[in-house]
């Protein structure tokens, strides 16, 4: 990922709720993948467009870490998302 | 990752300590009696339209209703203590609002009573709480209303000097003779400067422009 935006999620990857966690799923490989709060959170805002400070602001704001906290936090989940082919570059 | 996210959390606090002041919309009586009931005697339960010019004692604040103007309403008061509001279920748009303006935690007014419990001690320990699921919700909004923000505040340096002026007495909620007498200027003339004004800012209303302004200020302590 860049320092400047966030990369865009997977259109053909599919999302259920519940009241507490994210299931997402790959139609292509039939892979599942549940998600915690953040790390859904993480997702939603990879939309090509947000950008990593912008994410690392909102998301400090709701919960408890600091922006340079949660940015770590942002980029590893990233990082995650990129690898499991869940977001693309 | 580690969530860092402190919705919901349940570590005990001896809640009998706690006094909580609930003050509710109608018909949510039943819910509000049985809230203080469950913590210190001092708490107490207060309809809306109850004048409370003051939360003193109080530990927790808890308002609960389905209105957005009984939130805003309630937290626009001086000194609320940690307030916990109870509204529509899943409203992301209430719910931002309300964090926006103040409170530090949201749940739906549906909630089962031993989550609202639950949830006025993590209140009072000052840890947020909101449905865990809605954070990526919330953090788009948050986005949103940040790039809009900012969009705005570049739009405010284009208004004139005396534009700037009819927008902070604007702000404050006068009408056009309100305006006219501040600035010394006739109500047609202020009309024309709020048509201006908020035709330059992109707003469509004053309740609009009184948002801006406050959300502004607050920011920036004068724009």
């Amino acid at each position: 990922m860049t320092d400047t935006s966030l990369p865009r999620r997977d259109p053909d990857i599919r999302i259920h709720t519940s009241d507490v966690e994210a299931v997402l799923t790959n139609p292509a490989t039939g892979s599942v993948y549940r998600l915690n709060p953040t790390a859904l959170a993480v997702w939603e805002l990879c939309d090509g467009q947000t950008t990593l400070e912008e994410a690392a602001s909102a998301l400090a704001e709701l919960t408890d870490q600091s922006p340079q906290e949660i940015t770590q936090d942002i980029r590893r989940t990233v990082d995650e998302l990129t690898e499991l082919g869940l977001v693309r570059e | 990752m580690s969530t860092g996210y402190r919705g919901m959390t349940d570590t005990k606090r001896d809640e009998a300590e706690l006094v909580v002041k609930v003050i509710y919309e109608e018909g949510y009586e039943p819910l509000a009696a049985a809230v203080c009931s469950l913590f210190d005697p001092r708490s107490a339960s207060l309809r809306l339209d109850a004048k409370v010019t003051a939360f003193v004692g109080d530990d927790v604040l808890l308002v609960v209703g389905d209105s957005p103007d009984t939130f805003r309403s309630v937290l626009s008061r001086a000194n609320t203590p940690p307030t916990l509001v109870l509204g529509p279920t899943n409203d992301t748009n209430i719910m931002l609002e309300v964090v926006e303006i103040g409170a530090i935690g949201y749940l739906s007014n549906g909630s089962p009573l031993e989550t609202i419990t639950n949830s006025i001690r993590s209140v009072a320990r000052g840890t947020a709480v909101l449905p865990p699921i809605m954070l990526g919700a919330l953090a788009r909004q948050s986005v949103e209303r940040e790039r809009r923000r900012q969009r705005v505040k570049e739009k405010l340096k284009d208004l004139t000097p005396r534009q700037r002026e009819v927008f902070f007495e604007a702000a404050k909620g006068q009408d056009k003779h309100g305006i006219a007498e501040a600035l010394c200027i006739s109500p047609e003339t202020a009309r024309t400067h709020v048509h201006n004004v908020m035709a330059t800012l992109g707003l469509h209303s004053r309740h609009e422009l009184i948002s801006l302004a406050y959300e502004l200020r607050y920011e920036e302590g004068d724009v």
